[in-house]
């Protein structure tokens, strides 16, 4: 219980942290980094939640951020639908999408698994692209996203806007951690660490697996939306391979087996393209050396390797306490 | 899908003809990769991810060497050598680190390499798309059958691709060092204890894989139908394409194999671009002039030339490396991070 | 009362006979041993009766109901745990996390999103199981920083999380130590009288097996080759011969 209280008011303080950012006058480009990092923040996260809890590796997690976005989008231009509404159907939309690519890939496993998502991926990426009718082709969503009033928040304000997603991005943050404290989020990591023992236990080891991928799914179209709203339109390349590239690139910067170290390392990303950006006009080249650097050298994310170190510290404590428990043991005839 | 446009085109013989011939040309383009990428992951267990840029870095080699030697042979020799090369170097100072590492690891070494050789190519040869032309080897009068015409580049290389399939068969199944490969796809620390210096092989398969990559990069910078040009991003489409049928088991290659090429080669088809296929050959000189229009890196290999020439302003608002990569082949500078905002 | 019977299982892998016409009656509650030489196919009948594969012919009979050809979860529904010869762990998680995670599966709460982690009765479970594998001590140790001991103990732990009927040990004893062999057996024996369950466990170290066994069974070559007490099968000359190897200066030529 006390965790759950501790997690509640953590997520209070960054909420509240978050909304001074405006408060205080912060330049607005700060803001508009914060939006960015929320929604790729979102889609390291949810993919985290594949890859770091369940061992699931997926190449394809981009197609669940540009169909959020895209049903979104499509909804507020039909002019059909309040913003809730369109919310709510991009998310059911995602999750039956997620349902039908997830029942057939999770029954496979690793590699195949990984390119299956890949394949499906660009199988959405290039009908967006050629459905040039419907989705604007490579132009992206033409003309905008309407934003009707609803509920009295007007989100053509940039500051309602940002509070809007604000406090989604902080529930959704929420969700997920308590999906992870779960029952179901140890399943998951029974999953991950030995999926022939957790079938010897009895557990649905395919049904887990879906039933992460949807959610997985929804918490990506969430943030697929919150970019949406952002730039307000939706671009093929939500759902092209180098987006899903990057949130596993932003995974391994902050490191997948702390919860928040996706976070993290979207921050770590967006920062280190922005700072290339001012020097050079390269920035996939020295992305792609700063990979490699990573990969090569530390193998694993830098909150990975700090979160590693404290618990071998932890660890060492403890068996110090047991052997000094020992001694004393033995001390006693 | 233009179904009206495919019942015209299977009316006439040369339709026919033409489409077949380039269909078997993509397809065995895809072969020639796939297998790449299939030996190396057969004997390796390690999915080059990374394929495309070598075979992308292949084309340009091979223009180059063509600009410079003027020999066509040379070229794709040259061309092929050269990536071999860079892949047993590749293998051997990158991707041999993350051997027995999770696939999450391999794809993020891939993804590195995929991102720098982007750059690279774009250094040295520029952003806008090259077009090579019809080699001079190659500028025959076209052969005509049934009524159609087949450019003998296309002959050439369908010969070339049938005889390096046949080739590696041989090699991997009737030679020792074949043989060694095999062992060592299933085995390798075994072999390794017989006193085979393994690693060696290793880096030998990695470098078969990649010159076969470097040598259809060759052949597809003249023989594209689509393009004849060399856009960077397009290869990263290849490699999702390649992954399709890959069969740890299957070391040789089989004509399956092939046929998987010619199925997905019909997402490709001119069919459905809509307009007819451009015959090199008889109308090679004029293809060779025509200046290829600027790649960007959100449309994929469906592209009119006409329509690239409205793309000139993008969406109101983009993400800072959107917005640089589709500025920067123009030549312009990206916009300051405030500038992102409405 | 018969708690397992297996009758006529036969299983073969390509050409090879693993398994051959094996008949064998497992009464509810014994503490029985199947030994025999490698290959004898010991591992291969374990596989047959937790649902690994199902065998070509036979039945296994549980409590009267056939389980042959079922598949996994619902032979581990029914009451059957098992511990591997290499411990078949979570290396990330603490001894107490895993045996709590083990238990939630049993109870069917496995999917639970709104609950938090480690629910109170798995929890209290956990605990339990601990206390009688002697494993609080190490509760909080991440299960791959665990010594081999330990790990074999928390194998088997995480069988009897499932609060199995029948409880199939292969080699509890292997990998260790003379002491560490007769603390673990001693352990498996106090559960076994703390539990009442149908124990059946694979060893090679005939000491232990003649000490603890009530009964005895010995495979060859997928067949089985003698059963009954520990003191019938160490006269038995087949089994002498097959296996536990001829008795010095009787019958050996110079």
């Amino acid at each position: 219980m006390t965790r759950r209280w501790r997690d509640l008011g953590l997520a209070g303080v960054g909420l509240v942290v978050l909304l001074l950012v405006p408060l205080l006058g912060a330049p607005p480009a700060i803001r508009d980094f914060i939006m960015f990092a929320m929604a790729y923040g979102l889609l390291a996260m949810s993919l985290n939640l594949l890859i770091g809890y369940t061992g699931l590796v997926s190449f394809g997690h981009a197609m669940f951020f540009a169909s959020g976005a895209y049903a979104f989008g499509l909804a507020m231009q039909s002019g059909k639908f309040s913003i809730p509404a369109a919310f709510a159907l991009a998310i059911v939309f995602t999750a039956v999408l997620a349902l039908v690519i997830g029942a057939i890939c999770v029954r496979l496993n690793e590699i195949y698994f990984a390119f299956l998502t890949l394949a499906f991926q660009m199988l959405i990426y290039n009908i967006i692209l050629g459905w040039v009718s419907f989705t604007g082709g490579d132009q992206g969503l033409m003309g905008g996203i309407p934003r009707p009033k609803f509920l009295g928040i007007d989100l053509a304000d940039r500051t309602q806007l940002y509070v809007f997603c604000s406090v989604l991005f902080i529930v959704c943050i929420a969700i997920m951690r308590q999906i992870v404290t779960s029952p179901f989020g140890y399943t998951l990591r029974l999953i991950r660490d030995n999926q022939e023992r957790a079938a010897f236990l009895g557990i649905d080891v395919a049904r887990a697996k879906l039933v992460c991928f949807v959610i997985s799914a929804c918490v990506a179209a969430v943030g697929g939306i919150l970019l949406s709203l952002f730039v307000s339109g939706a671009y093929p390349n939500f759902g092209f391979w180098t987006t899903s590239g990057e949130a596993i690139f932003m995974i391994l910067l902050g490191g997948s087996s702390v919860f928040l170290g996706p976070l993290v390392g979207t921050v770590i990303l967006r920062l280190l393209t922005d700072v290339t950006i001012a020097y050079t006009s390269h920035t996939e080249l020295v992305l792609g050396i700063v990979i490699l650097v990573l990969v090569l050298g530390l193998r694993k994310g830098p909150l990975d390797v700090l979160a590693e170190r404290l618990e071998t510290r932890r660890q060492a404590v403890a068996q110090k306490v047991r052997d000094a428990a020992d001694t004393e043991a033995r001390k006693r005839p | 899908m233009d179904l009206e446009a495919l019942m015209r085109c299977l009316g006439t013989g040369s339709c026919v003809v033409t489409q077949l011939t380039s269909s078997l040309i993509i397809g065995m383009l895809l072969f020639l990769i796939a297998s790449g990428v299939t030996l190396i992951f057969g004997v390796l267990n390690i999915t080059n991810f990374a394929h495309g840029s070598l075979y992308m870095i292949g084309a340009y080699v091979a223009l180059t060497l063509y600009q410079a030697s003027g020999n066509y042979f040379v070229a794709a020799i040259g061309a092929a050598l050269a990536v071999g090369l860079l892949g047993v170097a590749f293998e051997r100072l990158l991707m041999s680190k993350v051997y027995g590492s999770n696939v999450l690891m391999q794809l993020l070494v891939c993804y590195a390499v995929i991102l720098i050789c982007d750059d690279l190519v774009k250094i040295i040869w520029g952003p806008s798309g090259l077009s090579m032309g019809m080699p001079a080897e190659f500028r025959l009068p076209p052969i005509r059958f049934l009524g159609g015409v087949i450019p003998p580049f296309y002959l050439f290389m369908i010969g070339t691709a049938a005889a390096i399939g046949l080739v590696l068969w041989l090699v991997i199944e009737r030679t020792r060092f074949g043989k060694v490969v095999r062992a060592a796809a299933v085995n390798g620390p075994m072999v390794s204890a017989l006193g085979i210096r393994v690693n060696l092989y290793y880096a030998a398969v990695f470098g078969i894989g990649s010159a076969l990559a470097g040598a259809t990069g060759a052949a597809s910078a003249v023989a594209d139908p689509r393009h004849g040009l060399l856009d960077p991003d397009r290869i990263l489409h290849r490699h999702g394409d390649r992954r399709h049928g890959l069969d740890r088991r299957r070391l040789r290659r089989r004509p399956a194999d092939r046929f998987h090429a010619l199925l997905r080669q019909h997402r490709l088809s001119p069919v459905r671009r809509r307009r007819d296929v451009p015959v090199h050959g008889a109308g090679a000189d004029l293809q060779a002039e025509r200046p290829v229009w600027p790649a960007a890196p959100m449309s994929k290999q469906i592209r009119h030339p006409d329509r690239s020439a409205k793309r000139g302003v993008e969406g109101p608002v983009l993400s800072m490396r959107r917005q640089k990569r589709s500025l920067g082949y123009a030549g312009l500078r990206p916009a300051p991070l405030g500038m992102t905002s409405l | 009362m018969s708690r397992l019977k297996l009758e006529g299982l036969a299983k073969s892998f390509g050409g090879v006979a693993a398994t051959r016409d094996v008949s064998l009656d497992f009464a509810d509650g014994s503490f029985s041993a199947i030994i025999g030489p490698n290959g004898a196919g010991k591992t291969t009948l374990f596989n047959l009766i937790t649902g690994r594969f199902p065998p070509d012919t036979g039945r296994i009979l549980l409590g009267g109901e056939d389980i042959a050809g079922l598949d996994r979860r619902a032979i581990v529904r029914r009451g059957i745990g098992r511990a591997f010869q290499v411990a078949s762990l979570f290396p990330s998680l603490t001894v107490e996390e895993a045996l709590a995670a083990a238990v939630q599966a049993h109870q069917r709460r496995e999917t639970a999103k709104l609950q938090s982690f480690p629910l109170a009765s798995s929890r209290a479970r956990a605990a339990e199981i601990m206390e009688m594998l002697k494993l609080t001590s190490v509760a909080g140790i991440v299960s791959r920083n665990l010594s081999h001991g330990d790990q074999k103990l928390l194998d088997i732990g995480l069988a009897l999380a499932l609060d199995p009927k029948v409880l199939l040990l292969d080699e509890p004893t292997a990998g260790m130590g003379p002491e560490e062999r007769w603390q673990m057996i001693e352990t498996v024996q106090a559960l076994w009288r703390a539990v009442h369950m149908t124990l059946i466990f694979i060893e090679h170290d005939m000491d232990i097996v003649f000490k603890v066994a009530e009964t005895v069974r010995v495979l060859s070559y997928g067949a089985v080759l003698a059963e009954g007490t520990p003191d019938e099968i160490r006269r038995n000359p087949a089994v002498i011969e097959a296996y536990l190897g001829k008795a010095a200066g009787a019958g050996t030529a110079p």
